[in-house]
């Protein structure tokens, strides 16, 4: 029943697909029965959640791997299954995949909570998957305001934290006032244009943008694309973005940065390619302004920083700006660029949270000087940090490199050679602060009553792969950018 | 797929590094896999035809991303030859100089592997990409080795300066890469360009692009490239990094690594910008003589025997930059011979200087004195090494330093000052610099080595086999491409000139 009902294969032959056979049921349905199993279910059950939800994440993750083909739509076009949904559907799976392994073992979940802690994901990545084959804004309005419920929830989870508590609250003003703006430039553009469909406002927005309603249209282009630049963390909307990743627990720090930052992406790419693809042209200097500053804001503030959540919270800015520069460059190149960019970035930073997540109680924290010297008491483990940062840092030959060479080269060929040389600027400042933990790894000595790094063969298998995948996709790409190629072809 | 030599020296050191995973002897690996390595030159030495073309050539379609067409190309002509068979030497040394109680050193020698590995491939790549990749593969083995390892007080800011700095260097380098890319594209008006440099050069001569666009291009290579190198006044990074970084990391970076700046900016900017080159010739002139007058007199007034031997490393990289600027066949066939022999004779340098640092504790010229009249082979390899970095007639340098000289002498240059070409000037410039150097170095033997007994005590115990093998090995090379110049001259000679004659594959 599970393959039936996640499949979506059956419906590649024909334009319409039966609403059963979206996934998006499928994961709900799994996630409340794990959220009931959790809460009433039998001992042995409830003991186990988390690893039964990281199995059911992977089922999921080869199905969609192996099974998804694209085409047709469902709910009258309100829901989308093309190329570009299914890739992100398949990167906000590898994201709860990894997050739900990682909670298997990280001790500074919230242990009291853990049902929720590990069912929310589920939901999340329901509402992700929404966002990303949204055919009108209604649908894309509640898929992201139940992503940004639930993720409110996942970052406060530890009620006794204050920094937990602080990220909760910022987040939820921060969503408040970015749904603010999408539900206000919905609604301008509604206005202008008549219609809430993608497909129908493609048609009408350049005429609407050229005649009597162009003011309001620009407003209304504003207020989405603002909303977007907070979901995606880009600046001068980044401020949340810091103090969420350091408040929240460091598996929903991971999901975040990995899965939600893609939504956002999901969302930006299906607007600019769907409904506003007729006015991208006016859009685009705006996105690669956005990029500049974000690469600055992101990478510069960083700089500074001691506390790797933190970090990496910055650095998730920077990297949103690299992104944007793929966006900006507004070609089909430059969108196959961003798929791969958030793939590598995805791979490289659960290796690095995930690293700190399985190791952050037994080091006494996340800031720097708690890995003093952590190559003296586990040589591998420093290696496989090293490896995670050097690819965030895009040095070849990782998927981090890869991703930037086909960013930039988009960019360049765009025109936007101005660009490439901020984000040259940004790279050469990011290697700093990507080496300082390695500093701390390497050079320093540890302290003198360090207790033995117990790691647990699953987590270090988790990590393991994930550092091999940053390998493999930066030394062989071809089958994997033919994928995205394939899957693109209809943008 | 047949089994190629290059397969074997860019594949036996990254092996080298698969195995140091596991609990395996790490010194031998070291060794085995350099050993394999220069087994690879020789053999590729072997094979290299009359005309010192491309061969060896394998590639395979890696990559067509962003209209750009990624091949993973490996081949060998006459021209990288000489620099894939310094590579092979110099890691092999590196490796043997490694005192056997190192610390971490199954890390240590992985390190090292890793730079050797860069290094060899970015010489052995036929693609702009990957030559571009396989140098930055050394990028973090070099803050590593540097900054575990290393020596001094300021040991990590020097290493995350050096770092930053050649970080610098490889973006710039890479907004260059990028550059010439879509400038060629826009020049032949194709939907995909590849990267291969061959692809490239040919496809710059058949649609040469604007002057304009060949002059910014041309701007970010030499930027790149020269920061890379040390060119001046990009060269502040390299005496610090090389007085703190331990011998063998100094020996491979500035003994090989450095070489690749030159390498890549004969090799792509030269032959795919003509133009753009001949429009910075100017500012290379004067750069050069930076490197060549002021970082040589700045050589004089050193008072650390170590930081002495990164000035005038970075010192000689300027006669590399001449013969760069001369553009002449002569000329560049200098920039060969002088890349081999520098490499090889400061790697020794920086062999005997760890050696003395072991033994003495320090490396400071004032208070160290007649060292050779203890450790006799220290104070003989560092005469016969400082002459040849000097020119001494006999050694590899020498054979270089003239090929340069007279390549450049009356190359034809924009602008003419009093009676001959700039380049000329630069080549009397030059000629004072030899004084120069022969004045510290000569300095440095004397006080050092042959002087009055210094105020520390250095610990007389044999010198190990190992170490002496390394550096007469370092020497004897020297001699050989010194004394029969002939055999490296004619390969760089004809590769070049098959290179830049632009024929075909």
């Amino acid at each position: 029943m599970i393959v039936g009902l996640s499949c979506g294969m059956l419906a590649s032959s024909g334009c319409t697909m039966p609403w059963w056979q979206i996934p998006e049921l499928c994961w709900l349905l799994l996630g409340t029965v794990l959220l009931l199993g959790g809460c009433w279910g039998p001992e042995t059950l409830r003991s186990r959640v988390a690893g039964v939800s990281a199995a059911l994440f992977g089922l999921m993750l080869v199905l969609a791997l192996f099974f998804w083909a694209p085409g047709g739509e469902a709910f009258g076009g309100f829901y989308r299954w093309d190329g570009l949904s299914i890739l992100f559907k398949r990167l906000f799976l590898f994201g709860g995949f990894i997050a739900s392994w990682m909670m298997l073992r990280s001790p500074d979940g919230p242990v009291a909570h853990r049902v929720e802690y590990v069912a929310l994901p589920w939901f999340a990545v329901v509402a992700m998957g929404l966002m990303a084959s949204a055919g009108d804004f209604a649908v894309l309005f509640v898929s992201l305001e139940t992503l940004t419920i639930t993720s409110y929830i996942l970052v406060s989870m530890e009620r006794d934290r204050g920094t937990s508590l602080e990220a909760g609250v910022k987040y939820l003003v921060m969503g408040g006032l970015s749904a603010a703006f999408l539900v206000y430039g919905i609604a301008l553009l509604y206005g202008s244009c008549g219609t809430l469909r993608f497909d129908e406002m493609a048609g009408r927005l350049p005429g609407a943008l050229a005649g009597d309603m162009g003011p309001v249209v620009r407003a209304g282009l504003l207020c989405v694309m603002v909303a977007v630049g907070f979901k995606v963390a880009a600046a001068p909307f980044q401020w949340w973005a810091p103090d969420v990743y350091q408040g929240a627990p460091v598996p929903i720090t991971g999901f975040l940065a990995v899965a939600s930052k893609a939504a956002g992406f999901a969302v930006l790419l299906r607007l600019l390619w769907g409904p506003f693809g007729g006015v991208r042209d006016t859009l685009a200097p705006m996105v690669a302004w956005l990029a500049a500053a974000s690469i600055l804001v992101g990478n510069l503030g960083a700089l500074s920083q001691r506390n790797l959540k933190r970090l990496m919270g910055y650095s998730g800015i920077g990297h949103a700006g690299y992104l944007l520069m793929g966006v900006a460059a507004g070609s089909a190149a430059g969108v196959e660029a961003v798929v791969y960019y958030l793939a590598g970035y995805a791979v490289a930073a659960l290796v690095v949270l995930g690293l700190l997540g399985g190791l952050v109680d037994r080091l006494g924290g996340a800031e720097m000087r708690h890995l003093n010297g952590l190559a003296k008491r586990e040589p591998g483990l420093a290696w496989l940090m090293l490896v995670g940062l050097a690819s965030l840092a895009g040095l070849p030959p990782l998927a981090g490199f890869l991703g930037k060479w086909m960013v930039f080269a988009a960019a360049f060929q765009a025109g936007l050679a101005w660009l490439v040389i901020v984000a040259g600027v940004g790279v050469v400042a990011s290697l700093y602060y990507y080496l300082a933990p390695v500093r701390n790894m390497f050079f320093e000595s540890p302290p003198p009553d360090a207790p033995p790094l117990e790691l647990d063969l699953p987590f270090r298998t988790c990590v393991s792969i994930l550092m091999g995948l940053a390998i493999i996709l930066g030394i062989a790409p071809g089958p994997f950018m033919a994928t995205i190629g394939r899957l693109l072809a209809g943008l | 797929m047949s089994i190629s030599p290059l397969f074997v020296i860019i594949g036996a050191p990254l092996l080298g590094v698969l195995a140091l995973l596991f609990r395996v002897p790490a010194r031998l690996v070291a060794l085995g896999s350099t050993g394999l390595m220069c087994v690879g030159a020789l053999w590729a030495a072997a094979g290299l035809p009359a005309d010192g073309g491309m061969y060896y050539r394998q590639g395979f379609d890696w990559l067509d991303a962003a209209g750009i067409r990624v091949t993973l190309g490996l081949g060998v002509d006459g021209f990288s030859l000489p620099f894939v068979m310094l590579t092979c030497v110099v890691a092999l040394a590196a490796v043997m100089v490694t005192p056997r109680n190192m610390p971490r050193a199954a890390e240590f020698y992985a390190c090292l592997l890793l730079i050797a590995a860069g290094a060899a491939g970015s010489f052995l790549a036929t693609d702009l990409f990957f030559l571009y990749v396989f140098h930055e593969l050394a990028l973090v083995p070099t803050f590593l080795g540097i900054g575990i390892w290393g020596d001094g007080p300021r040991r990590v800011f020097v290493t995350f300066q050096t770092v930053i700095y050649l970080a610098a260097g490889s973006i710039v380098l890479l907004a260059g890469i990028l550059g010439l890319l879509w400038v060629l594209r826009n020049a032949s008006g194709s939907a995909m360009v590849s990267t291969d440099l061959a692809a490239l050069r040919d496809l710059a001569a058949s649609h040469a692009p604007g002057a304009g666009a060949q002059r910014w291009v041309f701007g970010f290579l030499l930027a790149g490239f020269g920061i890379l190198v040390g060119l001046f006044p990009f060269h502040t990074w390299a005496p610090r990094a090389y007085a703190v970084a331990p011998a063998p990391v100094a020996m491979l970076h500035a003994g090989v690594l450095k070489k690749f700046g030159v390498y890549g900016l004969i090799r792509v900017g030269l032959a795919v910008l003509p133009e753009g080159a001949d429009a910075w010739r100017g500012w290379l002139l004067v750069m050069l003589l930076g490197n060549i007058l002021v970082i040589g007199w700045a050589t004089i007034g050193q008072k650390q025997l170590n930081d002495m031997l990164g000035y005038s490393s970075v010192m000689h990289m300027g006669y590399l930059f001449l013969g760069v600027a001369a553009g002449t066949n002569l000329g560049l066939t200098g920039v060969v011979l002088l890349s081999v022999g520098h490499g090889l004779s400061i790697a020794g340098l920086f062999a005997v200087s760890g050696m003395v640092l072991e033994r003495s504790g320090t490396l400071s010229m004032g208070q160290l004195g007649g060292i050779a009249s203890r450790l006799p082979t220290l104070g003989f390899a560092f005469a016969v090494l400082g002459l040849a970095s000097v020119g001494l007639p006999g050694l590899a340098n020498f054979a270089g330093e003239v090929s340069i000289l007279f390549g450049s002498w009356g190359a034809r240059s924009h602008w003419a000052w009093g009676p001959m070409p700039a380049l000329s000037w630069g080549v009397v410039a030059a000629a004072f610099g030899l004084i120069l150097s022969a004045v510290y170095m000569l300095r440095a033997t004397q006080t050092v080595f042959f002087g009055a007994g210094g105020s520390v005590e250095v610990e007389v115990r044999p010198i190990p086999v190992a170490w002496r093998v390394a550096v007469f090995l370092l020497i004897g090379c020297l001699l050989a491409a010194g004394l029969a110049p002939a055999g490296l001259s004619a390969a760089a000679s004809s590769g070049l000139a098959e290179w830049f004659g632009g024929v075909g594959l």
